[in-house]
């Protein structure tokens, strides 16, 4: 639903890891513009042109020290980068709830830089974590937030209308954070030109049986209705945050 | 009326992409809004002056506080507005329209520089935004 939101409506998730579990005090997102002075003999006034570079800063503020699985110390205790080759992080975050069709964001690739734990006298011990963001955001929509499904499904019954097609392609993020028993686990995108006719449009690799994100992008037209099918093997559990950008 | 004015008789519109349709964002300013003319101005102090000299050198540039307030998701408001920085280098600009009292105008183009979007704690999510003066302030 469009409107005002507050801390209660935010997601949080890296690498399939649910950070909100560590209760952070803050979540903020800048997206940047970089500018040029532009100005010239002849001007009467400063005058600034953007000069087509982006950037992004993510930043998290204070969240509780928690050695349980899947929790922040596990989700940040050996992910900074040693290598020029380490691998970046899939991020996805919303500040909108998780009915499908309101705003979020993908993060194209993130590190973190530091991670900094604290045993305070009187005190909870704390974990903060430094994000440097390499790549663009991708201002996105739900399309999918289910938890603890058992069976496969799909959401073509109540699914998102852009209100027409897209010709520039897609990015979608799937986060997997609750991943237990099944011995296969495939995510699908889906599109329809009439909300009833669906095909695949961005389909996940298996994610196997322990959680995980992926980010992927699909080029050339997308149409106007988007859904998600969760397809399992086995028996078990599955949690999913999924958004998609037409790009 | 000539005179004095509160908050409540100022108002803000902005465009909602450059150069697109001005929208009208009072009601999600939280911390007001501030509106800056300079002039430059070069140091013309000589030799037997005894007091220092400044010129205007026919520059001027301006300043808009950085906006600040209410996140919403609702359509023509403030996410749709600020989400997407202006990042072309051919973009037109985006419009910024103030107005304090007494139909005093503040009419200035800029350009958006930055979005962010900030949660927390038992509060509700706002914005932030850094808009950058491109050309003169013009007051009517």
């Amino acid at each position: 639903m469009a409107g005002k939101y507050s801390g209660q409506n935010v997601k949080l998730y890296v690498d399939g890891y649910d950070l909100l579990g560590s209760n952070p005090k803050g979540l903020n997102v800048k997206l940047s513009s970089a500018m040029e002075d532009t100005t010239g003999l002849g001007s009467s006034a400063i005058e600034q042109s953007p000069v087509g570079l982006t950037s992004v800063e993510l930043t998290q503020e204070g969240a509780i020290f928690d050695t349980g699985t899947a929790e922040i110390h596990a989700a940040m205790v050996s992910s900074l980068p040693t290598t020029p080759q380490a691998t970046a992080r899939v991020v996805s975050l919303g500040f909108a709830g998780t009915t499908r069709g309101v705003p979020a964001y993908g993060v194209e690739s993130t590190f973190n830089t530091e991670y900094e734990v604290i045993a305070e006298q009187g005190g909870l011990t704390k974990a903060n974590v430094t994000y440097n963001v390499s790549g663009a955001l991708n201002d996105s929509v739900v399309v999918e937030y289910a938890t603890a499904k058992t069976a496969d499904w799909n959401t073509e019954s109540s699914s998102v209308d852009n209100s027409a097609s897209s010709a520039g392609g897609a990015v979608a993020y799937q986060q997997t954070f609750l991943l237990t028993g099944f011995s296969a686990f495939v995510g699908t995108v889906r599109d329809s030109p009439n909300d009833s006719a669906w095909s695949d449009l961005i389909v996940f690799d298996d994610e196997g049986t322990t959680i995980g994100a992926q980010r992927k992008t699909v080029a050339g037209s997308c149409d106007r209705y988007l859904s998600y099918a969760g397809n399992v093997t086995g028996t078990g559990t599955v949690s999913v945050f999924v958004t998609v950008e037409r790009t | 009326m000539a005179g004095k004015y509160g908050s409540s008789s100022a108002s803000v519109t902005y465009e909602d992409g450059p150069g697109g349709t001005a929208r009208n964002i009072s009601q999600f300013l939280l911390n007001g809004i501030s509106v800056k003319k300079l002039s430059s101005m070069t140091s013309t102090t000589a030799l037997g002056d005894s007091a220092t000299e400044e010129t205007p050198i026919g520059m001027t540039s301006g300043e808009v506080a950085t906006l600040e307030g209410i996140w919403s998701t609702t359509s023509n408001e403030t996410h749709a507005i600020f989400n997407a920085v202006d990042d072309g280098p051919q973009d037109d600009t985006r419009e910024m329209v103030v107005v304090f009292g007494d139909s005093k105008t503040a009419t200035i183009q800029t350009r958006l520089a930055s979005y962010e979007v900030l949660a927390s704690v038992d509060d509700i999510t706002k914005f932030r935004a850094e808009v950058v003066v491109t050309g003169a302030v013009v007051w009517s």
